[in-house]
């Protein structure tokens, strides 16, 4: 697959989006507002952890697929940033301790021992948001991430 | 629906909008994107038509009595703040509850609550809402408000935070807030 995009672990794209007044009132005569994205390879690799992890755990994705994929892009981007997928539903004081000490690498702690993730990626079959699959494609994520 | 409270200018998302300039700025010249620049309004208004007539150049702003006021507070929206815009903002809401939505940009549960905060805000008119994103550029903030469930929601009065909520939970998330609006 041809891709643009430098295959550096550290790699990032830059989506620049417009947030200019629909008046054209702005004080900056173009606001730029750089959002990173991660790169397409950790995005593939958690991709795959996600698919092979919910069904080793007897977990389902979310009926709401926009929400499995802004997680497994947070995940990359951790892991792009820090070399580890950090949970991207915590905030921590220490990101590369946090990411070398483990307990909140995906998949963390809680969910390891009593199939908790708050972060809705891995859904118990009980659970209200719970959908029936446990296959994500790229295009799926790349669509559902698209207008951010 | 948005309820303007004053005649400020709509944009919270920069630091710069402390200032509140006059929404019709008495100079403007007939080719500017951006409408302020600094000038005095005396000067301005003599110097309008000679500006317009020697075909203007960039912009002009006019900074009037209004700039010492500070920054006001929207209802019926949720306003974007940073850790400048912040503290300013809830000490301008006075007596009104201020509920905050402390997110970060791949959480999946923050994507799912933020168009039921939207919705919210713009049926409760007499409580501010905010959101701020928790980044490294408001990482002080964030470690100052006290975060570690994303999304937390913080609920505050007279700039004190008095209940919070940590994690999507809508129905608590409405509950702790009805709680202090009604306190």
């Amino acid at each position: 697959m041809m891709t643009l995009q430098a295959q550096a672990s550290s790699s990032f794209t830059i989506g620049i989006s417009s947030f200019t007044s629909p008046l054209g009132r702005s004080r900056h005569r173009f606001v730029v507002r750089a959002q990173v994205e991660p790169s397409e390879k950790s995005v593939e690799i958690m991709r795959k952890f996600s698919e092979q992890y919910a069904r080793k755990s007897g977990t389902y994705f979310c009926v709401d697929k926009g929400v499995t994929s802004v997680v497994i892009k947070g995940l990359a981007d951790h892991k792009d940033s820090l070399g580890a997928p950090l949970c991207p539903c915590r905030h921590y004081d220490d990101k590369p301790a946090e990411a070398g000490q483990g307990f909140w690498n995906c998949p963390c702690v809680p969910m390891r021992e009593r199939k908790e993730c708050h972060c809705m990626l891995f859904l118990t079959p009980d659970n209200d948001f719970a959908g029936k699959e446990q296959t994500i494609s790229l295009d799926e994520i790349r669509e559902s991430t698209a207008n951010m | 629906m948005a309820l303007n409270l004053s005649l400020c200018p709509p944009s919270i998302r920069s630091p710069q909008t402390l200032m509140c300039s006059a929404k019709h700025p008495i100079a403007l010249s007939s080719s500017s994107s951006a409408p302020y620049s600094k000038s005095t309004v005396s000067s301005s208004r003599r110097s309008l038509g000679e500006k317009r007539s020697r075909g203007a150049y960039g912009a002009t702003v006019v900074r009037s009595s209004l700039d010492t006021v500070g920054p006001t507070v929207k209802v019926g929206q949720v306003t974007e703040v940073n850790k400048d815009t912040f503290w300013p903002l809830v000490k301008a809401a006075g007596d009104k509850a201020v509920v905050v939505d402390m997110y970060t940009q791949w959480c999946g549960p923050c994507k799912v609550m933020a168009p039921k905060f939207q919705q919210l805000s713009e049926k409760l008119l007499d409580v501010v809402f905010l959101k701020l994103d928790c980044n490294q550029e408001n990482k002080p903030l964030a470690k100052e408000l006290g975060i570690k469930v994303v999304p937390t929601f913080k609920i505050l009065k007279d700039s004190k935070i008095v209940k919070e909520v940590t994690g999507a939970k809508f129905d608590d998330l409405v509950l702790a807030i009805e709680t202090v609006r009604s306190s």
